[in-house]
């Protein structure tokens, strides 16, 4: 014979569907997650990333997409100046997002990605990520429109097995990109990440746009013009 | 027709569908009769045999003088009498033992006289004691009836009737009759493949070798588990551990037609605390969310139903196996219970009731509970039982309207819930009997000799091609060959976790089975027997089930070999693969040989894909006398220019760039798998050379040019098997002094060797245009793919101390498409 549900039981039933439904729901799909995914070593996080992503499309309506470069963020592994993740672009296009880093002596030049070095607690500090989009090639873009898009934070985790670092790209924050403001250097103004998607830049008669994306307080110097030296 | 729907594209090729298959021929198939053992008391005899079968004896009284015409019990006036009974009881014995007996029903009619307390009862023989059930008392008449469980279905299966047993306070003014007692036996004598052996006891219905559980299993994958539950096996699950408040469920990814029959059965596991909570449901339904579909986080709605304030799955019905009284008042019984229930209504609102509750006494006693739900569209009927015993069922000609929002398609699934008090709660072995037609060709796979209808009968699939074994000698008394032992265990030559015999293509590489299997191969398919096969697969003339291996008699000589190598038969060698990269107009690529092109030339093995060499398309060869040097100032390399009649060295990229005809328009490469002299791709054991991966168990090795003082060479190689690889299953080696080994492309042991970034070309556009894309397993952001026949490059660091050679180990990933 059963007994019958305690009124607490009914209590506690009832305020998990009637108030903390979602965020239970929430915490349930994780766990999911969590059980399906492939055993591993301990995993430890290690930062995150973002990507950014252009298109531009001429006056006869023919377009071009730059999509599988302009990654910047922090990892744990990174340094602030050239580490191995900082990915060298190689070779012109007609359309591509780069990192220019003059600024790195010997190792000078565009590259693909841009990481930090992850510090815990840090997450706010101020921060510039600094980005050009190329024409390089024959066909000319000067007259193009531009659109740029900058993808929500992924997570990412490592674990080391044999000694090697292995990163696990884990789940999206999408809040973290809400700290940053998109200054578009050529004509001095900013934009916040969320109404970026509907800005026409346009290429401004140029081969090369100069963006910066800062986290934090926009500066004066966010302003300046990247000087090839 | 197929009610599983959204099947992956790869579980048919893409011409599979527009075309409707013909039958042709016929199989005698389901075959059901009833019989009855009856007893009409017409005669005042204990022999009475009234029915088409007869009992094992007469009736026996216990506790006076078995006598038909004197005593407390006695056959008088066409009706069996019990009079003043106490303790005297009467039984009689029935030969059940028939295995083809699907059901028995006992049922008679009944008239009490007397007063209330004095009460009789009928019992069931279960093997080890009888199941009572009590016959109204009062002056009252009426009908009875009771299916029989599967314990009580046996040679000696006996009824009785008595006293109810704390009744022994019987007068001569109490008095019940019994009438026309019947025992309705459905047999089942359906023998699909003629072997003598009937279905209900064949374990292989088509005799094609594998078991009929192996082929009507559901695997554990067609379910999207949620919430708390997880695997605990490939076949089973836990849908909620013993905590308190937890949920989960497993839920279908494709939905079933109710258009059509089907049946599942499954076992359940409730726990083994008496006072857990809060069970299990079964649920039918057209939720939007699919099978992420799950009710809410109260234990007492199961996971499936409604409560009072939030919704549960919509559009659903619920089989529930409650554990728990929440409720009062509401139809939740004390005990253990079952009923349907309509999800969208809370669990505790009679409403919600759609068939009346089922006493089960206690469930969570740490057994596994058998449970069978079937669907019949012609009936209207959607029933269960639950360990054998039928359930209350629902006829609804409308259920579709009522329930489902009307729609004929439904997800299935099982959910489950804790409260406060908790279980373990688990479901393992899920089968349907007749779900499975993987080839949608309306024969179940259990019946179905070709159950992917690629022209390759499943008897041949299922087994290695060097260790065939044809059906032969004699059928076992469960229906299999005998030389099969338990039956086959069904081979995934390309381990991408879809069996030979239900895979459309059973080597990945873009050849239907159809295509590159049978010698009489006419693709695609348009007719199939009744036995399932292809028609042009049978052996001449023969359409039933006495030839199950059609006509292919000897699995590698009357199959399709395109090599005519004695290596393996064609739909399952790797050779070069078909249509394994697009190149669109005037695009650079890199492109490399998906197997071994022996003296083939370049216009041979692309000719037929592009055109005419020097018009239609040119390959250019990494060349030229300046060490491939790739640096800030010097971004490229010399290039030759191929002659048709140059052959391709397997291993190397080259750049290609081809006139498609136009912007926008592109070609799909082929090479063509009769050219003399192809060979399949050399595939080493990776462990021999020191590679042990999960994720693959063979490579080829190429050698990679030496580090020399030239810093940042150039080097072009690809991929050398029709299957796309992660660049991380890449492995490079060195084999420097006092270094070997092979390690992961990334890895940063080999940064002094080779640089960890490849680069493939990126845009479809036009030659100039073209950009290029970084793949880096070991960065964040750029991981990638090496697809079938694309090329890449690489480049060397500088090493003075080293000129030993360096070798690529490409990984054999024959489980990926490309």
């Amino acid at each position: 014979m059963k007994k019958m549900k305690t009124l607490q039981q009914l209590a506690l039933a009832t305020l998990l569907t009637s108030v903390f439904f979602g965020v239970a729901v929430e915490a349930k799909v994780q766990q999911n997650v969590t059980q399906k995914a492939k055993k591993a070593p301990k995993q430890f996080y290690a930062g995150w990333y973002m990507r950014i992503r252009a298109s531009a499309t001429t006056s006869t309506g023919r377009t071009f997409h730059h999509d599988t470069a302009g990654v910047f963020g922090e990892l744990v592994q990174s340094k602030y100046k050239n580490d191995r993740h900082d990915i060298p672009s190689y070779g012109a296009a007609t359309f591509q997002v780069v990192f220019p880093h003059y600024d790195w002596e010997a190792l000078s030049g565009d590259y693909w990605s841009d990481y930090r070095k992850y510090r815990a607690g840090k997450a706010d500090a101020r921060a510039v990520y600094t980005f050009q989009i190329r024409n390089q090639n024959t066909v000319d873009l000067s007259n193009a429109s531009l659109k740029l898009y900058v993808d929500e934070a992924q997570n990412v985790k490592y674990y080391k097995e044999n000694g090697q670092v292995q990163y696990v790209e884990t789940d999206t924050n999408p809040t973290l990109q809400e700290a940053f403001t998109l200054v578009d250097v050529d004509n001095q103004k900013t934009y916040a990440i969320d109404e970026i998607k509907d800005v026409d830049f346009a290429m401004d008669s140029l081969h090369t746009r100069t963006f910066r994306l800062v986290r934090g307080e926009v500066r004066k110097k966010d302003f300046d013009p990247v000087v090839k030296p | 027709m197929n009610i599983f729907k959204n099947k992956s594209s790869k579980d048919f090729p893409k011409w599979f569908f527009p075309f409707v298959f013909f039958f042709s021929g016929s199989v005698a198939f389901a075959s059901t009769q009833t019989y009855v053992y009856a007893d009409n008391f017409d005669t005042v005899s204990y022999a009475n045999n009234d029915g088409n079968l007869s009992f094992a004896a007469g009736w026996v009284e216990n506790g006076e003088v078995t006598n038909q015409s004197a005593g407390k019990i006695r056959v008088t006036g066409g009706v069996l009498r019990f009079n003043n009974l106490d303790t005297v009881n009467i039984s009689r014995t029935l030969d059940l033992s028939d295995t083809t007996i699907t059901s028995v029903t006992l049922s008679f009619t009944y008239n009490s006289n007397g007063a209330t307390p004095e009460q009789l009862s009928v019992g069931l023989w279960n093997g080890t004691a009888y199941d009572y059930f009590l016959i109204p008392a009062g002056n009252t008449a009426g009908s009875f009836s009771q299916v029989l469980t599967t314990a009580q279905i046996s040679s000696v299966s006996q009824i009785q009737f008595r006293s109810d047993a704390a009744d022994t306070s019987w007068t001569n003014a109490d008095t019940v009759t019994i009438d026309n007692l019947k025992f309705t036996v459905i047999k089942d004598t359906t023998d699909a493949d003629g072997d003598g052996v009937f279905d209900r006891s064949d374990i292989d219905d088509d005799n094609d070798g594998i078991v009929d559980s192996e082929e009507s299993k559901i695997d554990l994958s067609v379910f999207r588990l949620y919430g708390d539950a997880s695997e605990i096996s490939s076949s089973e699950i836990e849908l909620t551990p013993a905590s308190a408040n937890q949920w989960g469920s497993a839920m279908s990814y494709n939905t079933v037609s109710l258009s059509k029959n089907f049946s599942i059965d499954a076992q359940i596991y409730l726990g083994t605390n008496d006072g857990g909570a809060d069970g299990i449901s079964f649920v039918l339904h057209n939720d939007s969310r699919g099978a992420l579909a799950i009710g809410n986080g109260e234990g007492s709605t199961l996971g499936a139903m409604a409560n009072a304030t939030t919704a549960g799955i919509e559009n659903g019905i619920s089989i529930e196996f409650d554990t728990y009284q929440s409720t009062t008042g509401s139809g939740d019984i004390a005990n253990d219970h079952t009923q349907m229930r309509d999800t969208d209504i809370a669990f505790n609102n009679t409403g919600g009731a759609i068939t009346t509750v089922t006493d089960l006494g206690n469930i969570e006693n740490g057994a596994w509970h058998t449970f069978h739900v079937e669907w019949n569209p012609i009936t209207h009927v959607l029933s269960y039982t639950i360990d054998g015993v039928a359930m209350p069922a629902l006829t609804d000609a409308s259920i579709v309207s009522n329930y489902f929002a009307g729609s004929n398609d439904v997800y299935f699934g099982f959910t489950a819930a804790t409260g406060g008090a908790v279980n373990v709660q688990r479901i393992r072995n899920v089968q349907s009997t007749e779900l499975k037609d993987t080839d949608s060709d309306g024969i179940y796979n259990s019946l179905d000799l070709d159950s992917d209808n690629d022209g390759i009968p499943d008897n041949v699939e299922a087994q290695t091609t060097a260790g065939y074994d044809t059906p032969s000698g004699t059928v076992g008394t469960n229906g299999l060959w005998n030389n099969y032992g338990t039956g086959l265990i069904p081979i995934d030559s390309d381990e991408d976790g879809v069996l030979d015999y239900l895979d459309s293509d059973s080597d990945n590489d873009g050849y239907t089975d159809c295509e590159e299997g049978n010698n009489a191969a006419i693709c695609p398919v348009t007719t199939v027997t009744a036995n399932g096969m292809v028609d042009w697969a049978n052996e001449s003339g023969i359409i039933d089930y006495s030839d199950t291996n059609g006509n292919v008699d000897a699995s590698s000589a009357d199959l399709f070999n395109e090599t005519g190598d004695t290596t393996e038969v064609g739909y399952r060698e790797i050779l070069c693969g078909k249509e394994m990269i697009t190149l669109t107009h005037y695009q650079w690529r890199l492109i490399s040989m998906s197997c071994r092109t022996g003296s083939n030339t370049v216009s041979d093995l692309l000719g037929d894909s592009l055109g005419v060499y020097g018009t239609d398309y040119e390959v250019w060869k990494q060349s030229g006398t300046d060490g491939y040097k790739v640096n800030a100032t010097h971004l490229n390399t010399n290039k030759a220019k191929l002659l048709a009649t140059d052959t391709m060295t397997q291993g190397n990229s080259y750049w290609i760039i081809i006139d498609a005809g136009g912007a926008g328009l592109s070609k799909k490469v082929t090479i063509p798998k009769t050219l003399s002299g192809l060979r399949p791709t050399d595939q080493s054991i990776s462990t021999s050379i020191g590679i042990s991966d999960p994720d693959f168990k063979k490579i080829v090795r190429f050698s990679v040019p030496t580090n020399d003082p030239v810093d940042e060479k150039k080097y072009m190689s690809g991929n050398p098997y029709p299957y796309r690889f992660e660049l991380s299953n890449l492995y490079f080696s060195p084999v420097a002094s006092g270094k070997s080994g092979y390690s992961q492309m990334g890895n940063i042991a080999n940064d002094a060797y080779i640089n960890k970034i490849v680069y493939k070309h990126d845009s479809v556009e036009t030659g100039p245009v073209t950009g290029y894309v970084a793949v880096d397993p070991s960065t964040p952001g750029f991981s990638g793919s090496i697809l079938p026949m694309e090329g890449f490059f690489i480049k060397m660091e500088i090493s003075t101390t080293d000129n030993d050679a360096n070798f690529f180990a490409f990984p054999l990933m024959n489980k990926n498409a490309n």
